[in-house]
């Protein structure tokens, strides 16, 4: 599903914020990417939605390298993306159904089958009657599941999720994984970026260790500890 | 397509009432424009017709000399009454013409008054069947010319020609000031869009970071500004809609005003809806000029 090819990532000469990254993530996996804040993982997986170029390297999603993929083509790759944003970015004058659906709706969507598909996320995360609340309207953790419902609601191939339990609370959180385990059961590879230790070991998935921009582990799911 | 237009229109509309004090300024300017645009054009419209009516029917006056005798006068007054493209022919005498000056310039009527000798000679005040040529004119002032007695034969070309030529200056100082306001309007578009992308800017990164398409975002900023210059238009011409009937209400109810007779038109609907479709067209360009010049390296991707 998703191949690095010795990717290189910089800001300013010389400094490198990703370096020589290379690893294969493959269609159906439940992956943890962590590191200490400005490891990288935010910029890898903004690289993975092309929201940035690397600097060097080549990276391979879904079959498409999307270092050198046609402009035209990137709103289509972001459409098989779920991506839960660690600021959420959720838009504040749209209602939650209206964030939810958004992309929905640009697909072309009726409003039956929108409603219908919002109404299935938000019940998964707990938001079924806050449907017309606006962002601000909601707490933290609240806005955050919001991001989720969005990020699952076009039932993409690749979820991607930078720091997606924050802000809730353990058992919000673990609902959430649980989610995303439900999610990577159907087919969906799922790569979630946290430095919560508790809770990757909790999950017991492949973990990526990133340090200082260098892809320090690649260790191995230990199956006993499943959920 | 059908999605889309629906799309753009759905989140268009939605911004432009989300934004409404802000759209206010732009739809106040095209309403300006097309006020201006609307009531030059309407101005001009009735000027050419108070023109047409009154060259319809040509009217003019036989002034006597003083030393007309009776029977001269009788025999003018014969022809006249019996010519075949006459259709009236009053007479006027010199009496009747100082008290016809008196009342129509009371200003002076004392100065008239203190005139120890009549000034003002006796006439006769001709019209013609409607419809009738000026070659046909020209050919009857001939055969007046024969008859003793007259003094001049009056009838005042000029005036139609100044008042086409009023017409027309009028016309064109509309499509002159219009145009500019039309222009200044496009500009004034274009500069609220740009302060709403600004203000949406965030939603917009958003919108492209979910995988919205380009013509996804653009769309609703274009029918934004196409909307504003339909609903600046279309107040534009309720406004000149207005003027008229206050208009209509106040020359119907002075008598003494030379437009007393004259019927008021209003634009026709054609160029009511061309005014209309022209606030959007202008809606149009300015949401392409500020999406072309200003957004597009927001919008577009990487």
């Amino acid at each position: 599903m998703i191949r690095f090819y010795h990717v290189y990532q910089s800001y300013s000469r010389d400094i490198y914020t990703l370096s020589d990254i290379s690893s294969t993530i493959r269609p159906g996996e439940f992956v943890f990417l962590t590191g200490a804040s400005g490891a990288g993982k935010t910029t890898l997986l903004k690289l993975i939605i092309r929201e940035e170029v690397p600097h060097k390297g080549n990276l391979i999603v879904n079959g498409q390298n999307v270092t050198s993929i046609p402009v035209s083509k990137i709103p289509r790759l972001r459409r098989s993306i779920g991506v839960v944003f660690q600021d959420f970015k959720l838009i504040k004058t749209k209602t939650v159904f209206e964030n939810v659906t958004f992309v929905l709706k640009t697909l072309g969507i009726d409003l039956k089958e929108r409603r219908r598909r919002a109404h299935h996320v938000l019940k998964q995360v707990g938001l079924q009657h806050k449907t017309q609340f606006y962002p601000l309207q909601l707490s933290g953790g609240e806005q955050q599941r919001v991001a989720v419902a969005r990020a699952i609601v076009n039932d993409p191939v690749l979820l991607l999720a930078d720091e997606p339990t924050g802000n809730l609370d353990p058992e919000m959180a673990m609902e959430i994984m649980n989610l995303f385990q439900k999610i990577n059961r159907k087919g969906t590879t799922v790569l979630i970026a946290t430095h919560d230790r508790q809770m990757i070991e909790r999950m017991g998935k492949r973990v990526l260790t990133l340090h200082q921009g260098h892809l320090l582990h690649d260790t191995s799911p230990v199956p006993s500890e499943e959920l | 397509m059908f999605q889309f237009l629906l799309f753009s229109l759905s989140e268009g509309t939605l911004s432009l009432w989300r934004s409404r004090m802000l759209n206010l300024l732009s739809i106040g300017t095209i309403m300006f424009a097309m006020f201006i645009l609307g009531s030059f054009i309407f101005v001009a419209l009735n000027l050419r017709n108070l023109t047409i009516n009154w060259q319809e029917q040509i009217q003019f006056n036989i002034f006597l000399k003083d030393a007309i005798t009776p029977a001269e006068q009788q025999q003018l007054q014969s022809f006249l009454n019996e010519h075949l493209l006459v259709e009236t022919a009053v007479f006027l005498s010199k009496e009747d013409a100082r008290k016809k000056f008196e009342k129509d310039f009371e200003g002076y009527a004392e100065a008239s008054a203190e005139l120890q000798e009549n000034p003002f000679p006796a006439s006769f005040q001709v019209a013609l069947l409607k419809g009738i040529e000026k070659d046909a004119f020209q050919t009857l002032r001939t055969n007046l010319e024969q008859f003793k007695g007259i003094d001049e034969i009056f009838y005042d070309e000029e005036i139609f020609k100044r008042l086409t030529f009023f017409a027309n200056l009028i016309q064109m100082a509309g499509w002159f000031f219009g145009s500019i306001m039309v222009f200044s309007s496009i500009f004034s578009i274009s500069n609220v869009l740009k302060l709403t992308f600004f203000t949406r800017r965030e939603e917009v990164d958003i919108m492209k970071l979910v995988g919205a398409s380009r013509s996804y975002i653009r769309g609703p900023f274009i029918v934004e500004g196409v909307l504003q210059g339909l609903v600046g238009a279309l107040f534009g011409v309720v406004l000149v809609f207005m003027g008229y009937v206050f208009l209509t209400y106040y020359l119907g109810s002075s008598e003494e005003s030379i437009f007393s007779n004259l019927e008021l038109v209003f634009i026709p609907f054609t160029w009511l809806i061309t005014l209309i479709l022209a606030g959007g067209f202008s809606g149009l360009l300015g949401s392409l000029f500020s999406l072309n010049q200003f957004l597009e390296e927001h919008i577009r991707y990487q």
